[in-house]
């Protein structure tokens, strides 16, 4: 009789232990968190760190340089007590956020609705309604500081052509907060635009065509059929939206720095003004800024509600 | 490589990653500079070579920059093994930067600072009593302002280094036309003139009325003052901006608003005036000397048509804010011994009249060492430049300066005061507004 074949040999020794590291490695839940680890890291880094130590300092007197003392809610109270500055900070961001949001939701689905039809040029038109969102925040808002310059000012030149005098733009207090409104909304809108637009690409042709059979006008095919199938992206966009406008900042100190008279202070600009400038009250600064968590939470508790609904 | 191999591998790069450097090392290094150590040495150890970084805001009149990286390297070349450099940011920039160096403990060795900046960051300066002892004993004392900023608690925190001062600058062509080429000496004949001249011309007067860090700062505190008003008693608690004297400042500052001043100063920074009078569509603004330095190399008809005054008194006082600076040794150098021996070497009255020189008249000494330099004399029209700086006073004023009093001039609240009561015309609520504020920033701790 031939010999057993190798393999078969082999086949009759025991199979070797694994080790306690391979015998992890092959199991899905332990090989899962390993996996996490690295992502889980930077996220303490980055992100959880700089948040608790934020609160840190929000319940702290601290300032530059000094670490400062635990003292419970006191530059919560004094802010909302004894800071005349900080209510009309808080009234200035939530005028800012509804009124851009808004116009911001408004052009940005009339934009996505218009790029979603078939015309010549249409790339190109979708290629450019994004500039303003491609273009970096500073370097626009520089431009339109100079648009807005009471000397040089392109629109009150222009106005002055048909004899009208123009305002002074920055100077004066809602003229100062429709300017930055105006700013945001038009850097805002090509982000609601494009996302909307994306979605609706998304909308299934049978279903326009089915609503057609059974007589439905364009509007109503737009009603009944684009806006419910795009409702979770206009949520998510509009959510991310309102996150964005209520931290702006780079918008605001450009063009004003919370002037004029604190008519245009939103919560970055003072918290910032206030825990880096100047004193340096950093434990302020902090609470300043940590006053936008409660209300930001709500909202994306109410948007994340309203999506598992869908 | 399986899965199993690779995943090892990464596990060991992870474990010498965990070796590295420590979180705060990275959060150190995120400040910018050389890691935290405390200092050692206080006289000059130059064995071993090393390095010295300073930190200055970005010069208005950039020749100075030029001149001062020139003696940066002029005190390397004599110390072997050494360097100098200088960091510049925009003057708007400097101020966090300081901020973030001294809360991370960490950064350039040398930070210029500005008004009274020693007092809020005390913390991480070294004394430098012994080298301000030195330049005082060899060049004469430094101008009260500016000591009262460096010297915490009876402690020299910082070296005076220089007055970026203001003057006016006037239209000599206009002025002429009202009478008054030699332009006017009281904040009364301002407000007559100044309207007279507007009614005449067209041509307004401006200054910043909005949130400009120098400009508007400079302008109203200095009228607030010289009509007798302060923001605060001179115990630096008292808060003493609900007065008479305001009221007056006020009413003087409406009354200009309608008749001489250019309106669109509620929106401008602290570059808009110069912009505006190169443009030639002011007759005067007061503002550091690089208007009138730039008219003379790109528009000469200008600033021949130009002339400089100092700040004109008012019924109770002559007096202003000027922007001053200090070199202050931070807590974290290696090398605070060289760090000092660096600034003694800028402050030699040689060295600093050439940096003087580089400037044009844009800086002063902080003292009167430098009252017959020959920038003044050269063009004898910057010589108020250099006679203003006996003006100035600091925010606050009088009481010491203080975080609080830092903080009223941050959220610019004689500035706003000024602003409100200009558009409304309500003087009692623009006071009762800004004394709010003030109390409120007044009454926390210090």
């Amino acid at each position: 009789m031939a010999s057993a074949p190798a393999g078969a040999a082999s086949l009759g020794r025991r199979r070797p232990r694994p080790t306690l590291t391979a015998g992890i490695l092959d199991r899905e839940a332990p090989l899962g968190y390993i996996l996490l680890l690295p992502a889980l890291v930077i996220l303490g880094i980055f992100l959880a760190y700089p948040f608790a130590f934020g609160i840190w300092l929000a319940l702290s007197d601290s300032t530059i340089g000094n670490t400062g003392n635990f003292i419970g809610l006191a530059n919560f109270q004094y802010l909302f007590a004894h800071d005349p500055i900080f209510l009309r900070t808080v009234t200035n961001t939530f005028e800012y956020t509804f009124v851009t949001v808004v116009i911001k939701f408004g052009l940005g689905l009339a934009m996505a609705a218009v790029l979603n039809v078939n015309f010549r040029f249409n790339r190109f038109a979708r290629a450019a309604m994004l500039l303003p969102w491609i273009i970096p925040t500073v370097l626009s808002t520089l431009a339109w500081l100079w648009m807005f310059d009471s000397t040089f000012s392109v629109f009150n030149w222009t106005l002055k052509q048909v004899g009208i005098k123009g305002p002074i733009w920055l100077g004066q207090g809602s003229w100062a907060m429709a300017s930055l409104m105006l700013v945001n909304i038009w850097r805002g809108t090509p982000f609601f635009g494009i996302s909307l637009l994306a979605a609706m690409q998304t909308v299934p042709q049978d279903l326009y065509e089915a609503a057609a059979v059974d007589g439905a006008t364009s509007f109503r095919r737009w009603l009944h059929v684009t806006v419910p199938m795009i409702r979770p992206v206009i949520l998510i966009v509009t959510l991310l939206s309102i996150i964005l406008t209520f931290a702006d900042f780079q918008i605001i100190w450009i063009l004003t720095k919370g002037g004029p008279v604190n008519s245009t202070h939103v919560f970055a600009t003072y918290a910032f003004q206030t825990g880096v400038q100047g004193a340096g009250d950093i434990g302020i600064g902090a609470a300043i800024s940590l006053v936008m968590f409660p209300f930001l939470c709500l909202v994306i508790a109410v948007v994340l509600w309203l999506l598992r609904r869908e | 490589m399986k899965r199993r191999e690779f995943l090892k591998r990464i596990g060991v790069a992870s474990a010498a990653l965990a070796g590295g450097p420590s979180l705060i090392q990275i959060l150190e290094a995120c400040g910018g500079g050389t890691p935290s150590q405390p200092s050692s040495e206080a006289s000059p150890n130059f064995a071993g070579g090393g390095s010295i970084h300073l930190l200055q805001w970005s010069s208005f009149v950039p020749t100075a920059d030029e001149k001062m990286r020139e003696l940066l390297n002029r005190w390397a070349a004599k110390h072997t093994g050494w360097t100098a450099t200088l960091d510049t940011v925009q003057s708007t920039d400097i101020q966090p930067k300081t901020a973030a160096a001294v809360q991370s403990q960490s950064g350039p060795d040398i930070i210029q600072m500005q008004y009274n900046w020693p007092w809020l960051y005390s913390g991480s300066c070294l004394d430098v009593g012994d080298l301000v002892d030195r330049l005082q004993k060899k060049y004469g004392n430094f101008n009260d302002t500016i000591s009262s900023d460096c010297k915490v608690n009876g402690k020299w925190l910082a070296v005076p280094y220089n007055f970026t001062t203001n003057a006016w600058i006037y239209r000599t062509d206009l002025w002429s036309q009202v009478g008054k080429s030699d332009f006017v000496d009281s904040l009364d004949d301002m407000l007559t003139y100044g309207r007279m001249l507007k009614q005449k011309t067209g041509v307004s007067i401006g200054e910043a009325l909005g949130h400009a860090v120098g400009d508007a700062t400079t302008m109203w505190y200095g009228v607030l003052w010289n009509f007798g008003g302060k923001e605060v008693e001179k115990d630096g608690k008292t808060v003493a901006i609900n007065s008479k004297e305001t009221e007056n400042a006020i009413n003087w500052a409406i009354e200009m608003w309608r008749g001489a001043l250019d309106q669109s100063g509620l929106s401008w920074d602290d570059s808009s005036n110069n912009r505006a009078y190169a443009a030639k569509t002011l007759s005067a603004t007061q503002n550091g000397a690089s208007i009138y330095l730039t008219a003379t190399k790109k528009d000469p008809d200008l600033a021949k048509n130009s002339g400089i005054a100092k700040q004109p008194k008012g019924p109770k006082a002559r007096t202003t804010i000027h922007l001053n600076m200090e070199h202050a040794v931070m807590k974290w150098t290696k090398n605070p011994g060289a760090a000092k021996d660096l600034i003694e070497f800028l402050m030699q009255k040689e060295n600093y009249g050439e940096w003087m020189t580089a400037g044009g008249g844009y800086n002063s000494y902080p003292g009167p060492l430098m009252d017959n330099h020959p920038v003044w004399t050269a063009d004898p029209k910057l010589k108020p430049f250099n006679d203003s700086v006996k003006l100035a006073r600091w925010p606050g004023w009088p009481g010491p300066p203080s975080k609080a009093s830092s903080a009223a001039q941050t959220k610019y609240v004689i500035v706003d005061m000024f602003a409100t009561a200009v558009q409304s015309g309500q003087v009692k609520q623009a006071v009762s507004t800004a004394e709010q504020q003030l109390n409120s920033i007044y009454a926390r701790p210090a």
